[in-house]
């Protein structure tokens, strides 16, 4: 409760002012995106403030963000959450959240409320960025081509579009460049992505590759990104191998059935049926879908040929099995 | 027993207590001038706001056999629960029961049964579920069961039929039946997830307010009263309701079943220090195994009994979670939208049908185990330290990490209701991804580069088919497709499977091996039979419930 309204006869008064952040802001940002803060001006007579306007000012005395008191909840002063633009160089900053001296023209003792200061610092950084690959096939045949996609994006949402991706070798050497298309991966922010058509190694085994993405020309800073992706590369094919999935008993087929054969890979289809082109060897064979089992094997691939695997059909987790717990599987 | 504080003559205590309570004069000062402890006094001096024969706090299962057994036997129940509704972690059960012994359900199925079986089944030693029994209490378990089953049909439970499967250790018995469903929609908690035990715990309640048990909703104990300290019997509880504080007296006694203690993070790390804040439990946000029966029995000296229980590894009583992206996210506890509490759920979360289709990835963004794995070598690498020097115990959230393409195998639409923002978040990259956690329990940011060079690790496995770190068998998919997404996978507790030392009768006892008069606990608040669920707790909650209804009223 103010005490001014007892005392009215008095000359302008002063009264101090504190100010506080109730929400302060991040102590990094990306250089010229916004800085969120909320601030708290009290009075040690609890005077209702509402209305009035808190600044931030720059050391040279521009201001730069301003926001009224909106609040008054336990005789403090609170502003709603604002923001100002952070710089767009990357470096530290300090700037203070002033409640201007002000006169309280309502009050019949002319109240004075004394200025209010409160320091912010905060750094601005380039803006990070970074990359996704996807669609990389494996295994690929030596010296062929093939097909990827790449995205890269900002920590920020800057509009990437048009800037260089490049593929790296092993040894660092570029071997591709792409320049990112200009709308978004869908389901993302900002995702620019482009695709990279690429050869195969003349060399069998595994490969690696890395993606650098060094923006340039951008009004804001960026930072670079990097990533890597890798793949199988295989010797021409020689033989076809059909891999027919087949429920155990029922004897139906089963469709979206992960086959692989080593590093081959194969869905099967409605029939049942994956087929891989290999070259001749001795492979492990393995089906893989959800809710079925089958045991891995070995098959001698020296000619095109057809495999039958039986899968069986595994019961689904009974919900309730801590109940009926059977003491051999408990564990 | 020697090292057993004495108190004042216990006869001229009770007179004294008697006598002053009738006068309503007592004071502080009067009861120092006889020599009564100063807390003693206090205890002289309590305005009682309600009384009853039986005070019985908790309302879930087993709260509510002993209320209806209690008063079975002709004496008062007072109710106390702190929820909005009764049922506690049993509304939310499948319902299926495990009683046997030779019941007339199983008679009528021919299913044979006896307590013998039943003792044998949770006394074995080459089983860690029952290794460590209190044989004393299996014992009476075992003889009770048959008549604990008749007690709940004589209460009105309704049964599916004949038992669903074998139960228990050894001789795996048919014993597991199942309730029927709560017939109004509006009464669930868990509605439409075959969650039976609401017919368990609605029909006990049922047939509670029937007999004329009063049942105080949002009443949360804060104290039991007993004479002294650490002597003299339990006179009753304190209720906080409403700001307020009331006095609940007990003639004959007071049974503690508050649910189990796996919600109360400093409690639970009793028996197991890796259990810090970060791991959620079953049954919340409705139920929240507060472990105020053990802790406010253990303030007037009760014990702690069979505490081997807790950490046997068998058993459910920490898992790995099944809906991903919710803050609770266990088994087959899912809350719909519909559900009462969604509010407090947030999120039904994703189930997760093929733990092929993510990788699981702890707070510092690194596998640590293999996904196929749901058992307690996994729970163990789950709760590993992670490298923070501010967190040496307990393993930090664990992240389940998938790209575009698993949310179309899985057919996850991921987005809210399904998935809480607090437990789930997205990116672009896997850079952004980890920026993009922010979740209380995630007190450090997951490094974005190193969950990149985890996941591109990952996917040179899925390459060549061998996983080299964790030996997943044959992982099949990558996580490359835009965007990518971290759903809350970290592993979840459900049971309390030790607690208060009682004796056959279920009355507890103190650290000094001597029965506590007045005081009862069971359900999962007790310790002795580390048997998952309703079983236990009915038989447990009924033994209370008969002895105290038939026991002498306190004369104070």
């Amino acid at each position: 409760m103010t005490d001014h309204i007892d005392r009215a006869d008095e000359e302008a008064r002063p009264h101090p002012t504190t100010v506080t952040l109730s929400r302060a802001p991040a102590s990094e940002v990306d250089a010229g995106t916004e800085i969120v803060l909320k601030v708290k001006v009290s009075c040690p007579h609890g005077c209702d403030l509402r209305g009035r306007v808190i600044d931030v000012v720059a050391p040279d005395g521009a201001v730069v963000g301003s926001s009224l008191l909106a609040e008054f909840t336990d005789n403090v002063n609170e502003t709603t959450g604002f923001a100002f633009i952070a710089p767009e160089e990357v470096g530290e900053y300090s700037w203070t959240v002033v409640f201007p001296k002000d006169r309280d023209e309502s009050a019949p003792a002319r109240v004075v409320h004394v200025e209010g200061l409160h320091p912010i610092t905060v750094r601005t950084l380039a803006h990070d960025t970074s990359l996704a690959v996807w669609g990389v096939p494996s295994p690929i045949v030596i010296d062929h081509p093939f097909r990827i996609q790449v995205g890269a994006t900002c920590s920020s949402g800057c509009d990437l579009s048009g800037k260089e991706i490049q593929i790296l070798d092993e040894a660092g050497v570029s071997i591709a460049r792409a320049k990112l298309g200009d709308t978004p991966w869908d389901g993302t922010r900002a995702l620019y992505w482009t695709d990279v058509d690429l050869v195969a190694p003349a060399r069998e085994g595994a490969t690696s590759r890395s993606i650098t993405f060094v923006p340039t020309e951008l009004r804001l800073p960026h930072g670079g990104a990097s990533a890597r992706f890798g793949f199988q590369t295989v010797k021409p094919p020689q033989h076809s191998v059909a891999v027919k999935v087949v429920q155990k008993d029922a004897g139906t087929p089963v469709e979206d059935a992960q086959v692989r054969l080593g590093v081959y890979f194969a869905y099967s289809d409605a029939n049942g049926v994956a087929t891989v082109a290999m070259p001749q060897g001795t492979y492990s064979l393995d089906v893989l879908k959800t809710g079925f089992e089958a045991p891995s094997r070995v098959v001698d691939v020296c000619d095109d040929v057809t495999v039958e695997v039986e899968v069986v059909v595994v019961p689904p987790e009974n919900p309730d099995a801590y109940w009926l717990f059977d003491p051999t599987k408990y564990r | 027993m020697s090292s057993h504080p004495k108190g004042p003559n216990p006869v001229s205590r009770r007179r004294f207590l008697k006598t002053t309570v009738a006068n309503g004069t007592a004071g502080i000062a009067a009861a120092a001038a006889v020599g009564l402890h100063p807390q003693e006094a206090e205890a002289a001096d309590i305005k009682w706001d309600r009384t009853a024969d039986v005070v019985v706090v908790g309302a879930g299962v087993s709260g509510l056999a002993c209320a209806c057994a209690a008063s079975d036997t002709g004496a008062s129940v007072i109710m106390i629960e702190e929820n909005f509704d009764i049922g506690g972690r049993g509304i939310m059960s499948g319902g299926s029961i495990q009683l046997g012994g030779g019941h007339s359900l199983q008679k009528k199925y021919g299913t044979a049964d006896s307590a013998d079986m039943i003792f044998a089944d949770w006394t074995r030693h080459d089983h860690p579920a029952s290794r460590y029994s209190d044989r004393d209490i299996v014992r009476k378990f075992a003889d009770e069961n048959a008549a604990t089953f008749e007690f709940l049909l004589a209460h009105g439970v309704q049964f599916t039929g004949r038992e669903e499967g074998g139960s228990g250790a050894s001789t795996n018995a048919g014993r597991t039946y199942q309730t029927v469903e709560w017939h109004i929609p509006s009464q669930l908690v868990a509605p439409h997830r075959g969650r039976n035990g609401s017919g368990l715990v609605r029909r006990l309640e049922e047939s509670a307010r029937k007999a004329g048990v009063q049942i105080l909703l949002k009443h949360s104990m804060t104290k039991i009263i007993r004479e002294s300290p650490l002597s003299g019997r339990v006179l009753g509880v304190t209720a906080r309701t409403g700001g307020k504080d009331i006095n609940v007296r007990a003639r004959k006694g007071v049974y503690v079943g508050t649910g189990g203690n796996c919600g109360n993070v400093n409690f639970r790390r009793t028996f197991d220090p890796r259990l810090t804040e970060e791991y959620q439990q079953a049954c919340a946000p409705y139920a929240r195994q507060s472990g105020d029966a053990e802790v406010l029995s253990m303030a007037i000296g009760a014990s702690l009994w069979a505490t081997a229980q807790q950490t046997s590894e068998s058993g459910a009583a920490i898992t790995r979670t099944v809906h991903i992206g919710c803050q609770w996210g266990y088994g087959q506890l899912v809350i719909e939208t519909d559900s009462p509490i969604f509010h407090l759920a947030r999120a039904t979360g994703l189930t997760v049908a093929n733990w092929q289709d993510l990788i699981l990835v702890n707070q510092t963004g690194k596998r640590f185990w293999n996904e196929l794995d749901g058992g307690y070598d996994f729970i163990a690498a789950a709760m590993a330290y992670s490298g923070d020097p501010n967190k040496l115990n307990g393993g930090g959230p664990i992240w389940a990490i998938f790209d575009a393409d698993a949310v179309v195998r899985e057919r996850w639409n991921p987005k809210p209701p399904n998935v809480d923002p607090l437990y789930f978040a997205t990116g672009a990259t896997l850079k952004e991804l980890a920026a993009n956690i922010n979740n209380p329990y995630q007190k450090r940011p997951m490094p974005g580069a190193v969950l990149q060079e985890t996941v591109e690790r990952y996917n040179s496995f899925v390459t060549s088919g061998v996983d080299s770190d964790f030996k997943k068998p044959k992982p099949m998919y990558k996580v490359e497709k835009p965007p990518f997404y971290a759903a809350w996978a970290t592993p979840i507790l459900h049971d309390s499977l030790t607690g208060l030392r009682v004796n056959t009768d279920q009355q507890v006892i103190d650290i000094f091996g001597k029965v506590i008069p007045g005081l009862y606990t069971g359900g999962e608040s007790m310790g002795g039979l580390a048997q998952h669920g309703l079983g236990r707790d009915l038989v447990s909650g009924r033994l209370a419930g008969l002895h105290a209804g038939r026991s002498s009223a306190s004369s104070t």
